[in-house]
């Protein structure tokens, strides 16, 4: 708890700079931000990656250009995924974008070879082949709501305003996703016993 | 059943940002650690939480510090395209072409105009319209290139099937105009305010002097020339760190997409070197002695493609010595009209020219 309380201590604090005027603040804010924002985007919501970092980039544009007329006691982070989503889904409707991504299983095998994943056994490769392909089967909320409870650090109830549901609705879905998730990985365990 | 039970305590893991930190960044390794061996059934629950969490997280393997730092850049870059706006104003497109269109008739009107012989505007030639950022976007649709003159003076040539954005008029501390296509920039000097151009990933920053840009999307390269004056060039997508080339006279810098290679081109007066032909302005000489007006007029047709109205009678034994090389052509019809004398002056709409003069001394 005590750390959370510390990391948003921070984020006001660049934030209040921020709206005072400080280019550094607003530099050091991106720099945090911009690599989680954009793969948010590519891994949940499956634009390209153009698309995500120019979406992101006009969202903190747009943060510098109307910093005086937002208020000084936002939560930074939720601010921001908030933001971009509305950001990127506001563009796709305007252009239109087709979601080719899906066939693109390229991009989860590289990530998965590119790290300490090496070293694993053969069995634990497999498993996590699998579920790359059980996240990539969920719908696009359900993805949204397990990338930002578990890896974008944001509470459920920040979750949910920014996924624009209340918050049971949110804890359902949360609860929803989860049993379908942990249902296919026994059903591919079951596969495996029997190979 | 067990799993709503483990469900409930995977849930609660997961949810727990001091536990994601363990199993991500590998903090309090030894207190977690020992809280999973404590009690037999929690292998099995950090497990599954292990491999959902492991496999959420896909590595940003393609974002090194420079990437961040060019992402940086370029929003900076959106900023300063517009900084001082303190509303959004979304107009729909219909309304800006109806307006567009009326303003171009508008000022038709007011011409007087009744004879179509000297003046030829189709509407389709030259579209202008007013884009989202508030800055003019200047296509041309034409055969020949198209002459713009901005609020500072500067005139760009414009070449077929390219496009210029500009503002209206520009801000007092910079003056910031974007390519895509073909163009020859005359820009007037003004110390203060930096004229830069944006072309594809290239950036061709002035304070006042002569040079042609080449930035068509389908070609593989960019290339700046230079004519007269000094002119930076820089490419901000360039790794490891911004790369600026200083341009003098007859130099050139040829930026290839591809390898994001820039470098600089000598001396462009060397065949074969470059892309393109320089167009007729960049080869005339604007050095008159004892020339006729009328003269000095059609060289200036020639040059900026542009048609010229002048009172020939008036002026048919008017001879001028003077040098307007290195001037905008804004720049060179002050001093021509100054040089007639008797309060001579001009007006320029688009690429039509109007002179007013009762002669010279």
């Amino acid at each position: 708890m005590l750390k959370i309380e510390s990391k948003e201590n921070s984020d006001s604090g660049l934030w209040l700079e921020i709206k005072s005027g400080r280019e550094d603040a607003f530099d050091l804010l991106f720099k945090k931000y911009y690599v989680e924002l954009v793969m948010y985007c590519r891994n949940t919501i499956h634009v390209n990656q153009e698309f995500a970092e120019d979406c992101v980039q006009d969202v903190f544009a747009d943060l510098w250009k109307y910093r005086n007329n937002i208020s000084s006691n936002i939560i930074v982070r939720s601010y921001l995924f908030t933001s971009v989503r509305n950001r990127i889904y506001k563009n796709k409707k305007k252009f239109k974008l087709s979601l080719s991504f899906k066939r693109d299983d390229n991009f989860h095998f590289d990530s998965f070879f590119q790290n300490e994943f090496l070293g694993l056994s053969d069995e634990d490769l497999l498993r996590r082949e699998k579920l790359n392909k059980i996240i990539n089967e969920l719908s696009e909320r359900q993805r949204e709501i397990i990338y930002l409870c578990y890896i974008n650090n944001l509470t459920i109830s920040q979750a949910s305003v920014i996924l624009k549901i209340n918050y049971q609705s949110a804890k359902n879905l949360i609860f929803r996703t989860l049993t379908v998730i942990r249902g296919k990985i026994s059903a591919f365990i079951l596969i495996l016993l029997f190979l | 059943m067990a799993s709503d039970y483990s469900q409930e305590k995977l849930e609660s893991l997961l949810s727990d940002p001091s536990f994601r930190d363990w199993i991500l960044f590998n903090k309090d390794a030894e207190k977690w650690e020992f809280w999973t061996l404590e009690d037999k059934n929690r292998a099995k629950i950090v497990d599954e939480a292990r491999l959902i969490l492991q496999s959420l997280r896909k590595h940003n393997v393609k974002y090194t510090d420079g990437d961040i730092e060019n992402a940086l850049r370029h929003t900076w870059g959106k900023i300063k395209l517009n900084p001082n706006r303190g509303s959004r104003k979304s107009i729909s497109k219909k309304i800006l072409y109806a307006a567009a269109a009326v303003t171009i008739l508008f000022s038709f009107l007011l011409w007087g105009y009744n004879s179509s012989d000297l003046f030829n505007l189709n509407l389709t030639d030259q579209v202008a319209l007013k884009n989202e950022e508030g800055l003019i976007e200047h296509y041309n649709n034409s055969n020949k290139a198209l002459l713009i003159t901005l609020s500072d003076g500067s005139s760009v040539l414009l070449q077929p099937k390219s496009k210029l954005s500009y503002p209206k008029i520009f801000p007092s501390n910079e003056r910031n105009v974007f390519l895509s296509g073909e163009a020859f920039f005359e820009v007037s000097k003004d110390p203060k305010k930096l004229f830069s151009v944006y072309a594809n990933e290239i950036t061709t920053k002035v304070y006042g002097t002569s040079f042609r840009v080449v930035a068509y999307k389908e070609q593989p390269n960019v290339e700046v020339l230079v004519r007269t004056g000094k002119v930076t060039v820089s490419s901000p997508k360039i790794k490891d760190n911004k790369i600026e080339l200083v341009l003098l006279p007859n130099q050139a810098a040829r930026y290839t997409k591809k390898e994001s290679l820039l470098e600089k081109i000598e001396d462009i007066t060397q065949n074969g070197v470059l892309s393109s032909k320089p167009s007729s302005i960049e080869k005339l000489s604007f050095e008159f002695n004892d020339i006729t007006v009328g003269q000095i007029f059609k060289t200036l047709e020639q040059a900026y493609l542009v048609e010229i109205e002048y009172p020939k009678e008036v002026l048919e034994n008017c001879f001028l010595t003077t040098s307007l090389n290195d001037l905008t052509l804004t720049e060179k019809l002050k001093i021509i009209c100054e040089s007639i004398g008797n309060n001579s002056t001009y007006s320029i709409t688009g690429n039509y020219i109007r002179i007013f003069s009762k002669g010279c001394n």
